[in-house]
Order: structure tokens, then sequence, then C-alpha cells
């Protein structure tokens, strides 16, 4: 790769977390608001009106908590390991029309790939503590993530049987704009297959319902319980951001990507930065309304114990994601001329 | 049950789907309850929690709703040592023990602890308490360093082997003299 490629490269990763930013910000002050009046309690509202400037205020909070005298246990470690797979998957995750790998083989995959090493990054972090509590908590991550990551990987599947290819070109080619041309609008059972990979992936990243419990996620970021500070907001914060892209994803997958109408995308000015711009827009549009949802499931339900994440992934999101699969192709082979 | 030799895999399948369809539903009912609060702008619908109350800068527990539930506190001279109180807890956070008092028929509370740690703050005890010695405070902050500290003792004490002989002379004497069942 040139210099100018990788300066080219790097300003568009750029560009992707300024404009991922706005969003992860929106969605942990939704998550937060949504709860406390679903649950008629008094929700953020100290902090700006109507609480906004509450993900700041707790930004703050956490900043300034940090066990006296202690430096943690993972140093600067840390920082790459959550850092650089975070940084891959940003690179390639698709947002709006502008795309990288659009037309690689299995750039879908590449993405998943990218996530799961996200997700698995705490057992490196628990084994050089050494600490018998951080390296159980890890597992308890990990086994979280594999979870996870088998019905994530079915529902690609109906995806890429459809497309038949795992390309980002190929998956946007079988959808349109209009919601009836979406991917999990095309069948009961890519409907399945869309909900199993939304699933899926609260289960990769440990968001509720399906979360750790907060003094695991202590154990593993810092090797000791209790407050970690900065090391703490770096943790949530690139959480926050992978499952952002995790949704990103899903958009791009099931739910029309950065389809835009023909009329804009035919015309001359198809790659002017106004409709890249548009396009940007819708996507963070359908990914924040996903996450929404998600976050309405979540305050419905009381906190899932881990073993139970792991019966509902097994017995329930797998299986599921199989007999969709099964059952999606049986159908369209049989209606294919 | 009926159907789980009749059905056999089949049976079961349909049984996996319903038990799918059942908590789909349930949890679809539970989202539309939820959505009604997002949503209504009633009086019946507006928040019902309150900030946790700052004694520094805003309330003090005399501001504090009517029927605020604070740490208990029993009025061990009214206490008759009738243990509803401990047998309607839910939690088991009563100790008590009683003894013969100097008087027949009333009962000397020796012990009579109420664990805060356990404490539901439900009010059951207050509901049953007789003679209304047992009541909620507003002091709300219980917060403290060690379990052993969040034990609060309303107890008159344990009494001497002296006091028990002389007490137990003084209910012979009051028994003799006519006083047998009187408080």
């Amino acid at each position: 790769m040139s210099l100018s490629a990788l300066w080219q490269q790097s300003l568009q990763l750029a560009a992707t977390l300024l404009v991922m930013l706005p969003g992860v910000y929106l969605q942990a002050w939704l998550d937060s608001k949504l709860g406390a009046d679903l649950q008629a309690r008094v929700g953020p509202s100290r902090a700006g009106s109507a609480g906004w400037l509450q993900p700041m205020a707790d930004f703050l909070r956490l900043w300034q908590k940090v066990r006296p005298g202690s430096k943690g246990e993972h140093g600067s470690a840390l920082w790459w390991a959550q850092g650089a797979p975070l940084f891959a998957l940003l690179a390639i995750t698709p947002v709006g029309a502008g795309l990288p790998l659009l037309t690689a083989p299995m750039s879908v995959l590449m993405s998943l790939m990218m996530a799961i090493s996200f997700a698995w990054i705490g057992i490196i972090l628990s084994w050089r503590s050494g600490l018998v509590e951080a390296r159980l908590a890890s597992i308890r991550q990990m086994a979280l993530g594999a979870a996870g990551i088998f019905p994530a990987l079915l529902a690609i599947l109906q995806v890429g049987f459809s497309a038949q290819g795992l390309s980002w070109q190929k998956v946007d080619q079988i959808q349109g704009w209009v919601p009836w041309s979406w991917f999990a609008f095309s069948s009961p059972f890519a409907f399945v297959s869309a909900m199993v990979f939304v699933a899926a992936g609260l289960l990769l990243f440990s968001s509720p319902p399906f979360h750790l419990g907060s003094e695991a996620v202590r154990w593993i970021v810092a090797g000791f319980p209790g407050e970690a500070g900065i090391r703490l907001i770096w943790v949530r914060f690139s959480q926050r951001i992978a499952h952002f892209c995790w949704t990103l994803l899903t958009v791009r997958l099931f739910f029309g990507g950065a389809a835009l109408p023909s009329l804009l995308t035919s015309s001359a000015d198809a790659g002017s930065a106004p409709v890249i711009a548009l396009s940007i827009a819708l996507t963070l549009l359908k990914a924040l309304t996903i996450l929404a949802g998600t976050s309405i499931l979540s305050r419905t339900l009381p906190s899932v114990r881990a073993d139970q994440a792991h019966e509902f992934s097994w017995r329930v999101l797998s299986p599921l994601a199989l007999l969709a699969l099964v059952l999606g192709r049986l159908i369209s082979v049989g209606g294919a001329p | 049950m009926n159907g789980s030799g009749s059905g056999g895999f089949l049976g079961s399948f349909i049984e996996y789907f319903r038990s799918l369809f059942r908590a789909a539903s349930a949890l679809g009912r539970a989202i539309q309850t939820g959505l009604t609060y997002l949503f209504s702008t009633s009086e019946a619908k507006k928040e019902i929690t309150e900030l946790y109350p700052d004694p520094v800068s805003s309330r003090t527990p005399d501001e504090l709703p009517t029927r605020s539930r604070g740490l208990l506190h029993n009025d061990i001279l009214k206490c008759t040592g009738c243990y509803a109180c401990s047998k309607v807890c839910p939690s088991d956070c009563f100790k008590i023990q009683t003894e013969e008092g100097p008087k027949p028929g009333k009962l000397w509370v020796s012990v009579f602890e109420i664990n805060d740690a356990k404490c539901l703050f439900c009010g059951l005890c207050v509901e049953v308490c007789e003679p209304g010695s047992l009541v909620h405070t507003r002091n709300y902050e219980g917060s403290s360093e060690t379990l052993e500290k969040l034990r609060a003792e309303f107890g008159r004490g344990p009494i001497s082997r002296e006091m028990r002989e002389k007490w137990k002379r003084q209910r012979e004497l009051q028994t003799e003299g006519g006083f047998e069942g009187q408080p």
C-alpha cells in the first residue's frame, strides 16, 4: 500500500469515527433516558436539559474514581489490546456509501472476524494479570462471546446464500431503499435471521440484558475489584463503539444498508458529498432505531444470568437460526425455476 | 404429563415452538406495558420514584412523605414481647428473647435485636404490632462499614440470678394477694 493510499485510508477512518461518535453518545443518552421513562423513574435530569449531558458527567465521574496508589495490572497493554481490534473493526465497518473492501470476497466475514477478536480480547488481559478472579471473569466473557458467534454465523450464511456471495457489494445488490425490499422483510426466515443477528450482537459484546456483572468487568479491566478510572472508561467506550459497529453491520446485512432512491444514485450527483452524507445519515438513523429497540427490550427484561444467556443462545437462538437457514434455503431452492 | 408419551419428537417440537411463542407474547405484553409509561402523559403514569434525598442540600427526614419507611425503632417500654413481628417477618431479621418479668403475665424483653441488613422495609411488623411499640422512623441513612453495626438493639438487657429470684418472690406475693392476671 502506497503512502498516499495509507493516508487516504487513515483519513477515511478518522471521518468514520467522527461520524460515529455523536451516534454513540446519543445512544448512551437514549439508553438511560428510555430506560428511566419505561420504568417510571426519574431519569437523567440534572446534567443539561433532559439530562443530555449525563454521559459526559458519567465520564468525568468515572475518570476521578481510581484506586489510590494503583496503576492497574495491565499498564499500556489494555490500550493496545482493546484499541487494535477496535481500529481494525472501524476500518472495515460499513458506514454510508463509501466502504473499504466493497468488492472483496468474504468482506462480510472479515467484519465478523474483527468483532470476534474485539470481543475475545479480555482473555489476553486476564491471563497477563494471573489473578484467578480476573481469569474467571474473562472466561465468562469469552463464553458469552462464543454463545453469540455461532448463531451470528448462521444468520450471515442465510444472507450469503441469498446474495450468492459474502462481499458487501453482493449483499447490497439484493436490497433496495424501501423497507419491503430489505432482506429482513423478504421472508419470515430472513426476519428470524435478522433478529438472531441482533441478539447475537448483545451476547458478543456483553451488552444488556446479557451483561457481565460490574465487578467481573472491573476484574478484567483493572485486575482488581472496584473502580478503575480511565481504564474502565476506555473499555466501556470501546465496547459501545464496537456494538455500534455491529449494529451498522446489521443495517447493512438486513435493513437495506445505505441504499438510497435510484433517482439519487443514478443521477450525475451520485458520488457528490450531499448524497454520501445522506446515505451515512440514513445508515446512522437505522442503527439508532435498532439500538433504541434493543434498549427498550433490555430495560423490559430483568438482567440475565450467564447460564441463562447460554441456555438462550444454544436452545433458542442457534436452533432458530439453523431452522431459518435450512427452511429458507429449501423454499428458495424449491421455488427456483 | 399426558402429551409426553403420545407426541414423541413431533410433540416436543410443537411444545418447543409453543413455549417460544408464549415467551415472545409475554415479552410483547411487557414491552407494551412499558411503552404506555414512555408515551403517556397522564398523572397515573408519571414517575413514582423520587431522587435519593440529599440531607445537606435538599430534604431533611421531616420533609419525607408521610408513609416513608425508614429504619425500625422499638419502644421497649411499650413492647409486650409477643413475637408477632418476628413471626410475620419475611426476612427473619428479628432476634427476640423474653423472660418472666416482675409482674405476673408481663414479659421482660431482654433481647430485641433488629438486623437492618436483612430488613426489607416491607412494614408488615409495624402493621401487626398491637401495642404500637414498633415504628418506622424517618431515618434512611443506614449505611455502615460493617454488618455488625447494622444490628439495632432495643432489649432491656439480661436479668441477673438475684433479680430473677427477687421477681419470682414478687410474683408469688402478688398472686397470693389477689393480683393474678393483672399486668
